[in-house]
């Protein structure tokens, strides 16, 4: 194994490798700051131009630029309240706000740390995991899936807080949405209204690109003030940077156990980032000592954020790598390229190829670390945008929710669907209902349904009966009705020990 | 932010107006999924059924629950979704101004439906500079020119993706 971990890195090392893996990191730099073009599309973009590479070269280029993305996802997250893709969503929660009350450089230093952390801890997790995990992901069937996916959703829901009804009824809501489209099952229409748009499915990355993004724009529209309301002018975004990056440390063990989430969800086939954030999230803010700070600027909740976004990449590529089961979206076009390069996935990948596996944990540690330092080099740059005023930035913004919508399946269908999350958006925010259980049922949704029939057909109700499924129920339970519990007499009593006015705001008058 | 006894009403009337919506569109898609094939309509039926009841008891807690009862909890929990809080919120912005901002919004989407993106953005973008932002002219005019290039460099020319094309061009 040690072997193929050296001659993996002096694969990567070679001049023709390195050149094109830096070319993949600036495409995927320019394409991840974009919102809407994920690491997928990219992807898509670019695997036709790998025809006659050799395989390191291949997965330098395409690894080095899928990896950029997230960072980069990251940082329109944290700048703009536009998350770069669905699963950068739960980094605008926290990063935002920091960025409005003045303090990009702590955001972008906090979530760019925890982005390494995550990264690199991703990759030591497939370059130990790769033989083991392989047992693992084939004893988890459709009943543990499905427990899974609901145990995601269960997280989601308790951060809803005190709101937890409004959180159920939101999660409701959004599997609803996800069940609009022709059903798997029998292929007859569901809430399509006869319009052929809607035959398959609603695309979730307008829904996430107007839900987050467009309710934003139309605040800063209201505003017309710059992003940045606050913060001492003039005052160095480095010296925000460097305690971001302080904090991101002092919070490494968060960062640590987050990433294990987005590794170890990562691996699970089809369950993907959209679900480790929240669950990392949600974990966060369970142990957290002030949850109550979480969604207005929380360290603990950008961390969280940042570090599962970057590990679950790694943990995808497991199942990708050992078994031939894409992990995620993004994998099932890698698995594309393994094609093209003339690999198979599977046993060839662990001992006849074993330097090419080992070749791409390089590129994804490599990548990982190239693409925080070239944004903490621009980090001036980019925290100077906050500040610039709307006015300047609403065009630009628009044309971003516009493309970054669109993009999702080229219809302008898809900009109708982003409105109407927009205007969902904006009525969450005013009325104080919770957005984000709403954008996971809707991811959810569709997973919950194949899994159950899968339990069914395979099992009929026996399945019920597993111990391991009995189990996650119970971590279901414990997770949407007792952690929330825990918090708000956590809250009750905090609130009580010190009854200062500003502290016994009514939660409807916080957002009059 | 005004006065308390308007406010410490009006998240509440909206809250029981969403949640009546919320059981509406629950009970509309609970009909329609009992004429649904039963594997097809199994889970919608679920879904619905258990919206119905979620959404009726958030009535009923509305209704009866203690007063305010939401509003009276500490801020321990709630929204978690990074907007808008506290004195900074937006939404003190009058009839106008709100009127305003929705007209340039839907305007923008508007345009880019009858006259596509590379019509449409350097448009707003310099109309929305020269009214809105009150930008010198010769700026306004530098911003939605670089704003076409980089447009059509980025994705037409460079990505070679489909950008919104017009239904009048």
């Amino acid at each position: 194994m040690f072997d193929g971990l050296i001659q993996g890195l002096l694969l990567v090392l070679q001049p023709e490798s390195l050149a094109l893996m830096g070319l993949g990191i600036v495409i995927g730099f320019l394409v991840g700051i974009l919102p809407g073009l994920g690491g997928s599309v990219a992807l898509a973009l670019m695997l036709p131009f790998t025809f006659g590479m050799e395989p390191v070269q291949v997965f330098a280029f395409l690894l080095g630029m899928h990896a950029v993305c997230g960072t980069t996802g990251d940082v329109t997250s944290v700048l703009f309240g536009i998350p770069g893709e669905a699963t950068s969503a739960a980094t605008v929660l926290d990063g935002y706000p920091m960025t409005r009350a003045g303090q990009a450089g702590r955001a972008l230093g906090l979530v760019l740390s925890s982005s390494a952390i995550g990264g690199l801890f991703g990759v030591v997790f497939l370059a130990l995991s790769v033989p083991v995990l392989r047992q693992a992901v084939l004893a988890l069937g459709p009943p543990q899936l499905l427990m899974l996916t609901l145990l995601g959703l269960a997280f989601v829901v308790s951060l809803a807080g005190r709101n937890l009804l409004k959180g159920f009824v939101m999660a409701c809501l959004g599997l609803l949405v996800s069940l609009v489209g022709l059903d798997p099952q029998e292929g007859v229409q569901r809430y399509t209204f006869d319009w052929l748009y809607l035959w398959d499915g609603i695309n979730i990355i307008p829904v996430v690109v107007g839900l987050f993004g467009g309710a934003e724009v139309i605040q800063l529209m209201l505003t017309k003030s710059s992003i940045a309301r606050s913060g001492a002018p003039g005052s160095s975004p480095y010296r925000g940077l460097l305690r971001g990056m302080t904090e991101a440390l002092r919070l490494g063990w968060l960062g640590i156990r987050s990433s294990a989430i987005g590794a170890g969800f990562g691996v699970v086939p089809g369950m993907g980032g959209s679900v480790s954030q929240w669950i990392a999230y949600g974990h966060a803010q369970q142990t957290a000592k002030h949850p109550e700070k979480f969604g207005r600027g929380s360290p603990e909740g950008l961390v969280a954020a940042g570090a599962t976004n970057n590990a679950k990449d790694a943990g995808a590529l497991i199942p990708t790598l050992s078994l031939g089961i894409p992990g995620s979206v993004s994998t099932a076009i890698l698995l594309g390229a393994f094609l093209i390069a003339g690999l198979t996935p599977g046993s060839e990948m662990l001992t006849t190829h074993l330097d090419v596996t080992f070749a791409m944990v390089w590129i994804i540690a490599l990548a990982n670390v190239i693409a925080v330092i070239a944004v903490l080099a621009l980090v001036g740059v980019l925290t100077r945008l906050t500040i610039v005023p709307t006015t300047w930035l609403v065009p630009f913004l628009v044309v971003l929710l516009a493309l970054g919508s669109y993009t999702a399946s080229n219809s302008m269908n898809d900009i109708i669907v982003m409105l109407v999350a927009t205007a969902v958006g904006l009525g969450a925010l005013r009325w104080d209902w919770p957005r984000v259980p709403l954008l996971l049922g809707i991811v959810l949704g569709g997973l919950v349904e194949r899994y159950f029939f899968l339990s069914y057909s395979l099992h009929e109700w026996a399945w019920l009966t597993d111990p391991t499924v009995i189990v996650l129920f119970v971590l279901v339970l414990l997770t949407a009705f007792v952690s929330p519990w825990r918090q708000r007499r956590k809250a009750r009593r905090r609130a009580a020990a010190s009854p200062t006015p500003d502290e016994r705001v009514p939660a409807g008058e916080r957002r009059p | 932010m005004t006065g308390r006894a308007p406010h410490r009403v009006r998240p509440v009337r909206a809250d029981v107006l969403i949640a009546i919506g919320a059981l509406v569109a629950f009970a509309w898609g609970l009909l329609e999924a009992l004429g649904f094939p039963t594997r097809a309509g199994l889970v919608p039926r679920l879904v619905c059924g258990i919206g119905c009841v979620l959404s009726v008891l958030l009535l009923l807690r509305q209704a009866f629950g203690p007063p305010g009862a939401a509003a009276n909890d500490p801020p321990g929990g709630g929204e978690h979704d990074g907007g808008e809080t506290g004195e900074d919120a937006p939404w003190s912005a009058d009839a106008r101004t709100w009127g305003r901002a929705l007209a340039w919004f839907g305007g923008f989407f508007a345009c880019l439906w009858l006259f596509g993106t590379l019509v449409t953005v350097p448009l707003f973008a310099l109309a929305y500079l020269l009214v809105v932002g009150r930008t010198r002219v010769w700026a306004a005019v530098l911003y939605a020119a670089v704003a076409w290039a980089a447009l059509y460099g980025v994705f037409d020319w460079l990505l070679r993706l489909p950008l919104p094309s017009g239904v009048l061009l």
